[in-house]
């Protein structure tokens, strides 16, 4: 086709405005139709109680029509025919005779045909499309086609559709919404029976399965209901009214907003005079039947049936123990809970939840078990909270029941609170309590050196008194002022007294110090107290203080008060040193538990580099805010020392100028990019600025110390010094002794070998007579203690014959000496039931195993002594020289005794002039033990027994170096926590059944039995080292 | 230095050094001569020669850079440097580095300073921060100096051909980063100031506890600086030290100043039996290299006392004369000996009896003043709360009376005054009056429970064992001031100044009692205002 440019471009305008013009006609038009006529349609069907798909499928096809008529145009201006029709019919006259634009198309389309078949001629055909298409260059598709409706059309439409939104939401438009099912359709007005419609009716509640409750049939029912919510209602009756159907009416209580009853909906069916109806129960209201009688009159019932819902109460847990708030003293401690729950249905799980900060988490105690009450007691593993000294833990149970319908009501119990036993938040509340009495303690003796300006001196800078007053009542009446405030200081330092034991990390020194300090105040309060009775009992005697009292009389008062100065000065400085050193320990161990966490941070580092768990780095993150919060403490603390201790003992610079802070950011910004290595690299750092600033405190402390204290201080100093000297001598000396003992020892099992054989298989006859004679007595009979002695005798004839099978006659003369001994304790054991059984004539069984003891101890006695017989004497197995080298530790061991004693008194002397003689009366104790041990030592060289020698020179280098760890810790601030620093590893304990005590452990322990132990003891010790030994 | 200069550059840079005129490092190394002299015009002149013809040589760089160093320009100085050094293999040029770093922490040092020019433009001092305060009291005292020591003592023997540079570092760090001293040795000697490289230095009284004579220290540096100039940098450690001791107090005190208490006590201490002198040999490199604060001072006062003796045997034409001498070339020995005709052990001889001649007098009781340096920690409080919250009981060597003066203190703390009072009154019973202090708590208690005249009474014989005391000046100017004598009052508040220029007291009591006519009531209006409202750095 060619078509000219123009005559196309108008058409396809043209058709453009045409289709649009006609769809929004036709639309607006259908709309108005189909709209009204679906409106009818739907208020009748709402009326006839169609409800649904009918009502939906009207307004279906309503909306069919409409889009129908909107689509119309497209298909009726589709040719280009029509389109230039439509353009020649608006164009009419003015465009000249005959249809020019519909011809110019139709002899366009025939134009081809023209050339072949010339029934016109083709140019004049051309000539006529040139003008026509010039002429339709011409024409504006705007003008020939006017899109804009009248406005009149348009209102028309827009009011219709207002009219049908309107009607669907007024209570006119209730039809329209119960055919569109979004509405229930109102009872069909009936009317009211004067009688009963329904008789004979039985209920049949179907409870919901969460309940577990068997279904409940109630037979001539009123046709209340009261059921749980989700309870299944079936409905059977008899009607009293001929009916041909029946409806249930529901109404809701005011107020809710549950329906009573829920889809399925409330089904009713009416046969053979009989109804029956089912529902489920969703909320509390009301219904009634509604008979449709076949006269088609509806009858509704008078009175209304309750739904009622029974409730289903919330559980209720109770936690019974702790009975109150708890402080533990270890965070891996377990802690029971006990509990009961119950539910009025069945109970679900119950769990444990507690809270640190914002922190909550649980743990499930018990599983749901549909039970409706329950108690017990659950042990909670304190590992699994994250409790660091001085946490506060709030901790409650919760329990839900199984309502599934509903959703699981919840019980909660009360809150408790956990903390962990901080001994540095207890020391901290102490140190405050210092604080205030060292205050107290300083007005008292301002108030006291005042004193000293009372009465007739001559600086004296009070105003003269009042005329008429007496000036020595005056001063009596401010004198007993002073008394009494002395008095109440008094009063609160021995209340600070009884408060130390709660703080373990209150030095000894400090407790005995003030402990002398109280007395000695206590001390002039008496004595000032006579002073000031007596004056007040003057005073009360006469008719007036001016008549009774003379200045003379004030003398004892006077004369007193400096002796309260001077004590309180004394006291004063003592107090202000022993709290000024406490807070620099604090630092101190500040810094201690800062080295650790920065230690732990150091594995967790480690461990997190081959790992990388999100586990490991959460807890590295805690570890890095430990750390934070410790300096910022540290800080803290340092500047709250700032006014209190000078600068040479307290290196503030070493603090302020590290760069913790800093180095603390970038590690967490470089594990923030994961940079672990550069992380580790920089905790170095801060370890090493860490470690500069404990050195600083460590230095303040010692100085301050060294100052403030420096006679104590020297003698502790040289005492650690004189017992590092004393443990190494004895060190020597058993390390010498040692050498012996094991010559000693390989002669007697040379000598035992040629022995031992002959002896072994003789013996072990013997030993299984003594376990038969064992065996024979009845542990029955034996009360529980002698019972255990029995088992341990049994144990202890079974190792005898391992012993002696194994050719170890050591041990084997130590276990037949515990059989001996278990025996003769049996015995008698035996012996006194035996005789608690004479009145009752059972005493036969008693007497055989007493004899069978009996026996058995004497078995066990010889074969003690023929095992003694095989052993040398230690004498004739130690060579000279052996001997020779045992003199000559004998005299070792008597000169580092005497050393021991000579430093043992002179820290005797230096003690009893301390201020706070604590240590050092404890390392006096220490040192007498560590004598005796010296002192056995001595004994027991000289009578060539090395083994025994050995074990007490141990015992008395052991003894050294405790003490001198102890001398050495009071020197240094303890632990923070005084748990030291293992209290965030896990402790592990080997089980009893992987330890074997080493020969060498076992050795020593038989020597240490061998020592005697005082009489009433003895055999307490004995049986102790046997289990130790096993 | 200079010796190294040529061995280095050849052996060094190669070619291009090789291949150099050899005149260039034969001139750098006059230069440098000529900045040893403290000639520094004319090697900047000199410098400019070399720049003139070789100005890429690294000679020529290393010596423009020094100059300029010495001029206080330390940016050019370190940009010169660098590029001389840039070339220089590893290990080679080593004291070049060392310089180098010297004026880069130099640079880094003074690098947020201000810097202000006296009235008479004859000084420039460049400061930080809060010492700004520090300037009118500074030009003042440095004028004076000018006067009483370049122009009068030493017969303007020193050129001054541009103005002298102060700097004024507000810590003793500082003070360490632009010198060649350790902070130790700064610490255990005391040292507080310097004059080298054509410029004073000192550390601001701000950086330590209770002060220091600060316009007495800079006068001084100033005499360094004077005799430096006179005679071209030849004079001994020992000579050079007493001379500044000596003149230290020109610039407020007529000629002839006696001993002070600490000097005098310290000098008898030595003569005495157990006592030891510092030799001058001893003396050298420099007094802040000696091993404490006390040897420090002992060398400090007879050196002063060496001065006073050839002063007062030969006036200042003889000391004069000794200097023209040591220019000239002659060893001190000469040069004494020439000057006095002793031989110089017999001069010393002449010195120690005239010393001994003296009768001079302990003190005893009296602990020679020593620095103390205020920490960084206790920094966030202002300066003017530091002398009075230290606890210098530690200070008291007495054990009783440091118990007593501690009670003293706590009850003070606890607003009991009266029993504070008793306490340090114990305490002054047994360490006597002389003790600074008991003496100043026990005056400021006093003065604090309104009994002027007992504070001053308390106050009075400590402040004349230590009339640097800043504490017990304002003590005592209060307390004067209190009893109407402002001519003492003033007296003792202007010592306060000399000494603690940052505690606001002083000069909130000076505004009040300067005529309102003169110019300094202003000024002390102005510094009242100022420290009152000021924090701490």
């Amino acid at each position: 086709m060619n078509r000219s440019g123009h005559i196309g471009a108008l058409l396809t305008q043209v058709r453009t405005r045409l289709r649009l013009r006609q769809a929004v006609l036709n639309g607006a038009v259908a709309a108005a139709t189909a709209g009204s006529a679906a409106w009818l349609v739907l208020v009748v069907l709402g009326h006839v109680g169609v409800r649904g798909w009918a009502g939906w499928g009207t307004v279906t096809l309503a909306l069919g029509v409409v889009l129908a008529a909107v689509l119309r145009p497209r298909w009726l201006w589709g040719s280009d025919d029509a389109v230039a029709r439509a353009i020649d019919e608006r164009l009419g006259a003015s465009a000249g005779p005959g249809d020019l634009i519909l011809s110019a198309v139709q002899l366009e389309r025939l134009l081809p045909q023209l050339s072949g078949e010339p029934t016109v001629s083709p140019e004049l055909v051309e000539a006529l499309i040139r003008q026509v298409d010039e002429r339709a260059s011409r024409l504006d598709p705007r003008r020939l086609v006017e899109l804009q409706l009248p406005r009149r059309r348009w209102l028309a439409v827009a009011l219709m559709f207002s009219l049908y939104g309107v009607s669907l939401l007024t209570p006119a438009g209730r039809w329209l919404r119960v055919a569109l099912a979004l509405e229930r359709a109102p009872a069909p007005s009936a009317q009211r029976a004067s009688e009963p419609l329904v008789g004979d009716l039985e209920v049949r509640l179907t409870y919901p399965g969460y309940l577990q409750l068997p279904p409940r049939t109630i037979t001539g029912s009123s046709g209340e209901v009261l059921a749980p919510r989700g309870t299944k209602v079936e409905m059977r009756g008899r009607l009293l009214v001929p009916a041909q159907r029946a409806e249930l009416l529901l109404e809701l209580d005011p107020g809710t907003s549950a329906a009573p009853a829920t889809a399925p909906e409330p089904q009713v069916a009416v046969e053979e005079g009989r109804l029956a109806a089912r529902f489920t129960v969703t909320g509390p209201g009301a219904y009634r039947f509604l008979l449709h009688t076949e006269a088609d009159v509806a009858l509704r019932e008078a009175d209304a049936h309750r739904i009622t819902i029974e409730v289903d109460r919330p559980p209720r847990v109770d936690l019974r123990a702790p009975a109150d708030d708890l402080e533990v003293t270890q965070p891996r401690s377990r802690i029971e809970l006990a509990y009961s729950a119950e539910d009025d249905h069945g109970l679900g799980p119950l769990e444990l939840v507690w809270r640190i900060d914002d922190h909550e988490q649980r743990l499930a105690v018990r599983q749901g078990s549909g039970l409706r009450q329950v108690a017990g007691s659950w042990e909670w593993d304190l590992a699994q909270v994250d409790l660091r000294p001085g946490v506060r833990v709030s901790y409650w149970l919760e329990v839900k029941d199984n309502d599934d319908v509903g959703g699981p009501n919840l019980g909660r119990s009360r809150t408790l609170y956990l903390h962990l036993y901080s001994a540095a938040q207890k020391h901290d509340e102490m140190l405050g309590r210092e604080q205030v009495l060292l205050d107290h303690a300083v007005q008292l003796l301002g108030d006291r050196i005042d004193g000293e300006f009372l009465g007739p001196r001559k600086d004296a800078q009070d105003p003269a008194p009042p005329d008429g007053a007496n000036p020595a009542a005056i001063e009596f009446e401010r004198r007993s002022a002073l008394h009494a405030a002395s008095g109440r200081f008094i009063d609160e330092l021995g209340s600070l007294l009884g408060t130390f034991d709660k703080d373990p990390l209150a030095g000894h020194e400090l407790r005995v110090a003030a402990g002398e300090m109280h007395q000695r105040l206590a001390r002039l309060h008496r004595a000032e107290e006579k002073e000031v009775r007596s004056l007040s009992s003057r005073i009360q005697a006469g008719r007036s203080p001016g008549e009774t009292l003379t200045a003379a009389a004030l003398r004892g008062l006077r004369e007193a008060n400096p002796r309260h100065v001077s004590e309180l000065e004394r006291d004063v400085l003592l107090l202000d040193d022993f709290l000024q050193r406490q807070r620099l320990e604090q630092l101190l161990s500040l810094s201690d538990e800062m080295a650790r966490a920065r230690d732990r941070l150091k594995k967790l580092l480690a461990q997190y580099k081959n790992s990388h768990s999100e586990a490991l780095r959460q807890e590295i993150e805690r570890e890095l805010r430990r750390l934070e919060q410790k300096l910022a403490e540290l800080e803290s603390k340092a500047a709250q020392l700032g006014g209190h201790v000078p600068d040479e003992f307290l290196n503030r610079e070493a603090l302020a100028d590290s760069d913790m802070h800093q180095r603390l950011d970038s590690l967490r910004e470089m594990l923030a990019r994961g940079d672990v290595d550069q992380a580790m690299s920089e905790l170095d750092r801060l370890s090493r600025t860490l470690d500069q600033v404990a050195q600083s405190f460590e230095g303040g402390l010692r100085g301050y110390r060294g100052d403030r204290f420096s006679e104590e201080e020297r003698a502790l100093a040289e005492l650690e010094s004189q017992l590092a000297d004393l443990e190494h001598d004895e060190r020597e000396l058993a390390t010498e002794t040692e050498k012996v003992r094991s010559r000693y020892q390989q002669a007697t099992e040379q000598h035992m070998r040629e022995r031992v054989e002959p002896f072994a298989k003789k013996a072990l006859e013997q030993v299984a007579e003594l376990q038969k004679k064992v065996d024979a007595i009845d542990p029955r009979l034996l009360t529980p203690g002698d019972g255990e002695r029995l088992a341990g005798t049994r144990r202890a004839v079974d190792d005898l014959g391992r012993s002696l099978r194994q050719a170890d006659l050591d041990q084997a003369r130590e276990q037949v000496r515990a059989a001996r001994s278990g025996l003769s304790d049996v015995q008698l054991g035996l012996t006194l039931q035996e005789q608690r059984q004479q009145w009752t004539g059972a005493r036969t069984p008693y007497r055989k195993a007493r004899g069978n003891a009996a026996e058995g101890e004497e078995v066990a006695r010889r074969l003690a002594e023929e095992l003694e017989r095989q052993f040398p004497r230690s004498d004739e197995l130690l060579s000279p020289a052996d001997r020779q080298r045992l003199e000559e530790l004998r005299q070792q061991q008597a000169g580092t005794s005497r050393r021991l004693e000579e430093a043992r008194r002179e820290l005797e002397q230096r003690s009893r002039g301390q201020r706070s003689p604590g240590m050092m009366q404890l390392a006096g104790e220490g040192m007498k033990q560590a004598s005796q041990h010296m002192e056995r030592a001595q004994n027991q060289l000289g009578q060539g027994e090395p083994r025994d020698a050995l074990a007490a020179e141990r015992q008395a280098a052991d003894q050294l170096g405790q003490l001198r760890q102890q001398v050495s810790q009071s020197r240094r601030p303890r632990e923070q926590d005084g748990r030291g620093g293992g209290q965030d590893e896990v402790v592990k304990i080997p089980g009893a059944d992987e330890y074997r005590a080493p020969r060498d452990f076992r050795e020593d322990l038989l020597d240490a039995m061998k020592r005697a132990a005082p009489e009433a003891y003895r055999e307490r010790v004995k049986r102790f080292y046997e289990e130790l030994a096993r | 230095m200079r010796g190294s200069l040529v061995a280095l550059l050849l052996v060094c840079l190669g070619a291009r050094a090789l291949a150099a005129p050899p005149a260039a490092p034969a001139q750098a190394d006059h230069v440098h001569d000529l900045l040893e002299e403290w000639r520094v015009t004319e090697a900047a002149a000199e410098a400019d020669k070399l720049a003139a013809s070789d100005p890429e040589d690294p000679a020529t760089l290393l010596a423009v850079g020094d100059v300029r160093f010495q001029q206080g320009d330390y940016k050019g100085a370190l940009e010169r440097f660098d590029r001389a050094l840039v070339g220089l293999p590893r290990g080679a040029g080593e004291e070049w580095r060392a310089l180098r770093e010297l004026i880069a922490s130099t640079a880094a040092a003074t690098r947020d300073f201000k810097e202000a020019t006296s009235p008479d433009g004859h000084f420039i001092i460049r400061y930080g921060g809060r010492d700004e305060i520090l300037l009118p009291y500074a030009f003042a005292a440095l004028a004076a100096a000018r006067r009483e020591i370049a122009e009068r003592d030493f017969g303007g023997m020193a050129a001054f051909d541009a103005p002298v540079r102060v700097e004024i570092y507000s810590e003793i760090a500082d003070l360490a980063r632009v010198s060649t001293l350790t902070l130790k040795e700064i610490e255990t000697s005391g040292t507080i100031a310097l004059c080298k490289w054509n410029r004073l230095m000192i550390v601001s009284p701000r950086a330590l506890v209770r002060g220091y004579p600060w316009l007495d220290t800079l006068a001084h540096e100033f005499t360094h600086f004077v005799v430096s100039r006179a005679s071209h940098n030849t004079v001994p450690i020992w000579l050079h030290e007493g001379l500044a001791k000596f003149e230290e107090r020109r610039w407020r005190e007529a000629p002839g100043g006696t001993l002070s208490p600490t000097m005098e006590h310290l000098l008898a201490t030595a003569l005495g039996r157990s006592g030891r002198l510092i030799t001058f040999e001893e003396m050298h490199p420099s007094m802040a290299k000696l091993p404490s604060q006390a040897d420090t001072a002992l060398a400090f006062a007879e050196v002063a006392s060496v001065i006073e003796y050839l002063q007062g045997r030969h006036g200042w034409e003889g000391i004069r004369q000794v200097i023209l001498y040591l220019k000239s070339g002659s060893s001190d020995a000469r040069a004494i000996a020439a000057v006095t005709n002793r031989s110089f052990s017999e001069f010393q001889s002449d010195w120690k009896s005239w010393l001994r001649g003296r009768k001079l007098r302990t003190h005893p009781g009296l602990v020679p003043a020593s620095l103390k340096f205020a920490r960084r920690g206790k920094g966030q409080a202002a300066e003017r709360d530091r002398e009075k919250d230290e606890d210098d009981t530690q200070e008291i060597t007495e054990e009783r009376a440091r118990r007593f003066a501690r009670l003293g203190g706590m009850l003070e703390t606890h607003g009991r005054l009266a029993p504070a009072a008793f306490e340090y009154e114990k305490a002054q019973g047994l360490t006597g009056p002389g003790n600074l202090p008991v003496a100043n708590r026990l005056a400021r208690t006093y003065l604090a429970l309104g009994d002027a005249e007992r504070a001053i009474a308390a106050a009075t014989p400590a402040s004349e064992l230590y009339p640097d005391s800043a504490g017990l000046s304002v003590t005592l100017g209060e307390a004067w001031r209190r009893k109407g004598q402002a001519e003492n009052a003033i007296r003792y508040l202007e010592t306060a100044l000399r000494v603690n220029p940052f505690d606001p007291a002083p000069h909130c009591a000076l505004a009040q009692l300067y005529d309102a006519k003169d110019e300094r009531r202003a000024r002390e209006e102005r510094a009242c205002g100022t420290l009152h409202g000021a924090p701490g750095k």
